[in-house]
């Protein structure tokens, strides 16, 4: 899932000397992901197991000692919060969570970063505009100069360029594991706000729906959102009988059927 | 020459014998006196010639001459020289006689002659040269009447002759010497009349016309031809200066014979009174002073001493004044008049001495002059005064003496400041001031000795006598600051400028103790110090005082230190009295005390070791109580608990009953804090609850006494502190509340529940009773109490299964839930967060349990199937409406969630409801078994 931008020309100019004919570098600035080892997968995959299996305080040790020399990893840190979520540890969970928060924001930073050097490269290359409005204090480039090369201005080009970032899109998954021990902790607004992160994200994710419907219902006392997220849970899951019970009931209670009738 | 030698002879005799009253010791007053006159009247003649040779041919010539002129002028002239043989001859044998009476022949001889050549020619033109040589040879032949009346003959018929102005002289001298003064007088004014030109005899012509005068008793009339000679030949005062020889003779002579006038005249005062009416003169003043000669000659010495105060009287401003008034002291001290001596010698100060107009008026040389005199004389007045006063035996005497000395010292130390006994005068005036105890003035003179002339012999001796006159004098008591300061300084000086005097030692000490009385506390205690380094050893007594002073400076100066070694070592000066050694000590221990106070912030353990050796140092000490006390405070405050303990409790010990020892307990108890150790500080509490004087401190003595039983797990004694306190206190309310709160907490610690459940019921009580003291405090433990309360039944309610008869033990199961369901309530109602929801879903869940109970209670025996079904019924008829409660209740707790609340309790009613109503509540999230997502 890796989105390329598109090769970019960064103009610089330098300030100051009026005599000097303006510059333009040439740089490749697509952000790519860092590369994963191959053998972490299958460490990773070995974690996933302990989870599957319910060993979830071998599964908090396991995660626990990935984190510590992986803290880049989202998956790493949800994994983590999921299986102290498991042993009732929903704080410590959240903290780990927290942590997958400050990778996104960071890769939000860096790709925002990368957008307004595109941006910058894009009007400089127009010429049409003034240098003034160029935000900065080179001269003026007039129209027909040459082209030439500078050491020193690539240099300081290099130097304000984006990192290359861990990854290229948030990381979803955080959002509905999350809304879990929020829960838990009867944090309402916060898990009802993960969740709906979670929506966000990833508009195909039933158990958000579903989960959000429950925390409407039982928590919030909010029987008719309840019923609109067990209905688009209803409508992602497929047949669900349960929910189908769950529907009939809230219809019931909050009137909406007797409304249909 | 015999003629004129005769002349004098007689002159002097007669003068002799007229003026034998004025006769100078051994000599005789002659006329050779006046040697001008012998000087003058020497020879012209050629002398080699042999006059005899010179004779022979004369006679030779008359042998064979026949002109009658030329016979009588040889004639002549051979009488001359025969006369003028005779003459040497006399000259050179004036002792024998026969030549004497041998030149006599010989002149009578030449008498002869002349006479011969009168008689042969009466009439010749130059007979007055016969007269004049006949008149010559009448003197030589001792002939003086004749020569007289020869004389007379030239100067009457030959007045032009060459010689008569010479005859007229010796005529005057002849008729002088033969007594007739008036005739003689009249020669001598002839010659005069004659004038002064080409008159050799004029200015001998006037001085012997006074004395031809004189002899005729005309005394002013002398005077005035005396006079008159004195202003012709010496006009001024140089002419006087320049005169000597033959003419000084003549003028000291004058002046003599004048002098003598005056006195016949009446004495000093004529010599004004004859210059007043004739005018006055510049020699006068040696008139005065030869008058004066005359009168000392002859011993008149108040005479003498008047006309030479005659001449200061009447020329005061003459620069000859003040030699002439010291002839005066000098003749009086020669008379040995002691008396007139010094009152001259003061007159003398009076009017020459330095200052008066008289010194003012005259130059370096007349005051040179007066120096000379003033200062001997000053010295004797005042030495004579100063002898006389030591030797009077009358106080008054003694002291009229002592002042007049030191009225001339003073005088003296004026006019000559910088002479070389002026010194002296300073150091007897100093001693005479302090004889008369004027003790400024003698420390005044003393310091000027001692210090402004340091080499003085007696310099240091000055000085120390300076600050004995300080210790003398009793100044005005608006003086006596600043007199002790001068004395302090002064004394500083005698230590600085003589640091070898042995008494420098004890001279710092009374200065110490000088500036120590005027609180100079810094000055004092740095000369009490330096008193003790001088190297001399102090007597006891002033060792004593140089500890004293240093002792009380140091302390003012908060030097508490050297305070305590210094008072110490003075308190063991062995003539102190009791109470004095006692002050001494009393006051050293107070100098051990500030010095603690001193430590107390930078060191304080220094602090506390100074307090607790103040005991072992002045063990009499009242001081050292409290020091010991400020050292257990201190040690509190240092948090050195162990020490301070042993200090208190020493300090109970030994001080039972001081008012300090009330203060014990609360340090103990603070010590004991510090320690942790509880129990010991819960005693002293528990004392404290029963002695502290205001019942608030004895109240919390008691609830803080309890608290520290519970926390050295003295259980008991926590209980019974408690248990005093909830009994004894209902107010303050908050700590009566927490003090049942403490027992029940114990009593659970214990395991004794029926206690807590008196005690839990005590805090709901007090609280609902408390009113509008209640807190939140209150509230919560009253509302812990009644949930608490609920729990025990709660659990008794859970232990009584439903058996049969089943009436029965519904009674028995329900009793105990309806206390809990009552104390639930009870709970919920006080709005506790903390006890709501666990006792509104115990509430919910007994009300299920009762149910559930009900409907798992034993089953009567013997029951056919309907019967049975029937049972069943029945027991669903009765557990329903519990299940409705059940159902009802947690939904009220669940429905918390609504506003936010959500602990273990909302939970539970969750799950008891999931349960009781599986299709509304029984809803599980779906959760995430993993996530394979890596990033």
């Amino acid at each position: 899932m890796l989105i390329r931008f598109a090769s970019l020309l960064l103009l610089v100019t330098l300030a100051g000397c009026a005599t000097k004919a303006p510059l333009v570098v040439v740089d490749d600035l697509t952000p790519k992901e860092q590369p994963l080892a191959e053998d972490f997968k299958v460490t990773y995959e070995k974690g996933l197991v302990l989870l599957q299996d319910g060993e979830y305080d071998e599964a908090v040790i396991f995660w626990k000692a990935l984190s510590d020399s992986h803290p880049h990893l989202p998956g790493v840190w949800t994994n983590y919060g999921l299986a102290l979520y498991h042993t009732g540890e929903y704080q410590a969970s959240l903290d780990a969570l927290a942590y997958v928060d400050g990778i996104n924001a960071k890769l939000e930073a860096q790709l925002g970063a990368a957008k307004q050097q595109v941006l910058s490269a894009a009007v400089v290359s127009d010429s049409d505009l003034t240098p003034e409005e160029l935000n900065a204090e080179p001269p003026a480039i007039e129209e027909g100069t040459d082209v030439a090369l500078d050491e020193e201005a690539v240099q300081a080009a290099n130097s304000t360029a984006v990192s290359k970032p861990i990854m290229l899109q948030p990381y979803c998954p955080v959002h509905g594991v999350r809304a879990l021990p929020q829960r838990e902790l009867g944090l309402f607004t916060a898990a009802e706000k993960s969740y709906k992160a979670a929506i966000a994200c990833n508009s195909t994710d039933a158990k958000a729906h579903y989960n959000l419907g429950i925390l409407f219902d039982l928590y919030r006392n909010d029987l008719v959102s309840a019923l609109a997220e067990y209905k688009q849970a209803r409508v992602l899951m497929g047949d669900d009988k349960t929910l189908d019970v769950w529907i009939a009931d809230l219809e019931r209670r909050s009137g909406i059927e007797e409304g249909k009738e | 020459m015999k003629f004129f030698l005769s002349l004098v002879m007689i002159a002097a005799t007669l003068i002799n014998s007229g003026c034998s009253l004025f006769s100078r010791g051994d000599q005789t007053v002659r006329m050779s006196d006046i040697t001008s006159l012998k000087i003058r009247m020497v020879s012209n003649e050629a002398p080699d010639v042999s006059h005899d040779d010179v004779v022979r041919y004369y006679q030779a010539y008359l042998a064979v001459a026949t002109d009658p002129e030329m016979r009588v002028r040889v004639a002549h002239r051979i009488a001359g020289l025969k006369l003028q043989s005779d003459e040497i001859r006399m000259e050179r044998m004036t002792d024998d006689e026969a030549v004497l009476a041998e030149d006599q022949i010989l002149a009578k001889a030449s008498i002869d002659d002349y006479e011969n050549l009168l008689k042969a020619f009466p009439d010749r033109v130059d007979n007055d040269a016969i007269y004049y040589q006949l008149a010559k040879a009448y003197s030589l032949a001792g002939q003086p009447y004749q020569a007289i009346s020869v004389l007379e003959e030239l100067v009457k018929h030959y007045p032009r002759s060459i010689y008569y102005l010479e005859a007229q002289f010796r005529l005057g001298q002849l008729l002088y010497a033969a007594g007739d003064y008036e005739m003689s007088e009249a020669a001598y004014q002839a010659l005069m009349t004659a004038g002064p030109a080409a008159n050799r005899f004029y200015r001998d012509a006037e001085y012997l016309r006074g004395w031809s005068i004189f002899k005729q008793a005309r005394y002013e009339e002398s005077l005035l031809a005396f006079m008159r000679m004195l202003d012709e030949h010496f006009p001024d005062e140089a002419t006087l200066e320049a005169v000597q020889g033959g003419d000084l003779d003549l003028l000291n002579d004058t002046l003599r014979i004048m002098a003598i006038m005056f006195d016949y005249l009446g004495g000093w005062n004529q010599i004004a009174r004859f210059f007043d009416e004739h005018g006055a003169r510049y020699y006068e003043y040696k008139l005065y002073s030869q008058l004066a000669d005359q009168y000392y000659e002859k011993k008149y010495y108040k005479s003498a001493a008047s006309t030479l105060r005659a001449y200061v009287e009447r020329y005061p401003d003459s620069d000859r004044a003040p030699s002439y008034y010291e002839r005066l002291i000098t003749g009086y001290e020669t008379a040995g008049y002691p008396e007139l001596l010094r009152k001259h010698k003061e007159i003398y100060n009076e009017r020459f001495g330095i200052g008066t107009p008289y010194w003012e008026a005259h130059d370096v040389k007349v005051r040179a002059k007066i120096t000379v005199a003033l200062s001997k004389y000053i010295w004797d007045l005042a030495t004579f005064s100063h002898g006389w006063a030591q030797v009077a035996k009358k106080r008054s005497e003694k002291e009229q003496g002592f002042n007049e000395a030191a009225r001339w010292y003073s005088e003296y130390i004026r006019s000559f400041p910088k002479a070389a006994d002026t010194v002296k005068a300073h150091f007897l005036l100093a001693e005479i001031s302090f004889e008369l105890e004027r003790y400024d003035n003698a420390r005044n003179n003393y310091e000027i000795v001692a210090y402004q002339y340091p080499f003085y012999e007696g310099a240091a001796e000055a000085g120390y006598a300076a600050l004995l006159a300080y210790a003398k004098y009793t100044p005005a008591p608006d003086h006596e600051l600043e007199w002790r300061q001068l004395n302090v300084a002064s004394a500083k000086r005698f230590v600085t400028e003589f640091p070898d005097d042995p008494r420098r030692g004890t001279v710092l000490v009374n200065t110490a103790e000088t500036l120590l009385k005027d609180k100079y506390y810094e000055q004092a205690l740095s000369t009490a110090r330096l008193s003790q380094q001088t190297g001399v050893e102090l007597s006891p007594r002033y060792r004593y005082g140089a500890s004293l002073v240093q002792g009380h400076s140091s302390f003012e100066l908060d030097f508490y230190d050297e305070a305590e070694i210094s008072l110490l070592s003075a308190s063991t000066y062995e003539k102190l009295s009791r109470k004095e050694r006692a002050d001494l000590r009393q006051k050293a221990a107070a100098a051990i005390y500030k010095q603690g106070e001193q430590a107390k912030n930078d060191s304080p353990q220094q602090a506390v070791d100074h307090w607790l050796r103040l005991a072992e140092v002045v063990p009499e000490s009242t001081l050292k109580v409290n020091a010991e006390y400020d050292a257990a405070t201190l040690l509190m405050d240092m948090q050195n608990y162990d020490r301070a303990e042993n200090v208190l409790l020493k300090f109970r010990q030994e001080y039972p009953d001081h008012k300090l020892t009330k203060d014990i307990p609360s340090k103990l108890i603070v010590a004991y804090e510090g320690k942790g150790e509880w129990r010991k500080a819960a005693f002293e509490l528990m004392t404290l609850s029963n002695v502290a004087k205001e019942e608030d401190e004895r109240r919390i003595a008691c609830f803080q006494s309890a608290e520290y039983f519970e926390k050295a797990n003295d259980l008991d004694n926590a209980i019974v502190m408690y248990k005093r306190y909830a009994h004894t206190y209902k107010t303050p309310f908050d700590p009566a509340v927490e003090a049942h709160y403490k027992l029940d907490q114990i009593y659970a610690l214990q395991g004794d529940e029926e206690k807590r459940r008196f005690w839990l019921d005590k805090i709901i009580r007090l609280h609902r009773n408390g009113k509008n003291q209640q807190t939140e405090r209150s509230r919560y433990l009253a509302s812990s109490a009644a949930f608490q309360l609920a729990e025990f039944d709660r659990v008794a309610f859970e232990k009584i299964k439903l058996t049969l008869p089943l009436a029965k033990s519904i009674v028995r199961k329900n009793e105990p839930m309806q206390r809990a369901l009552k104390r639930y309530t009870q709970a919920v109602e006080m709005k506790v967060l903390e006890f709501t929801t666990p006792a509104t879903f115990h509430i919910a869940d007994m009300y299920a349990q009762m149910s559930k109970a009900l409907m798992t209670s034993e089953k009567p025996k013997g029951m056919d199937e309907v019967e049975a079904e029937e049972y069943q019924y029945l027991l669903e008829d009765q557990a329903f409406p519990l299940d409705e409660a059940a159902i009802d209740i947690h939904q009220t707790n669940i429905r918390r969630t609504y506003d936010g609340l959500y602990d273990e309790w909302v939970k539970k009613s969750f799950s008891s409801l999931s349960e009781l109503m599986p299709g509304q509540y029984n809803k599980p999230e779906k959760v995430t078994t993993y996530v394979d997502q890596i990033r």
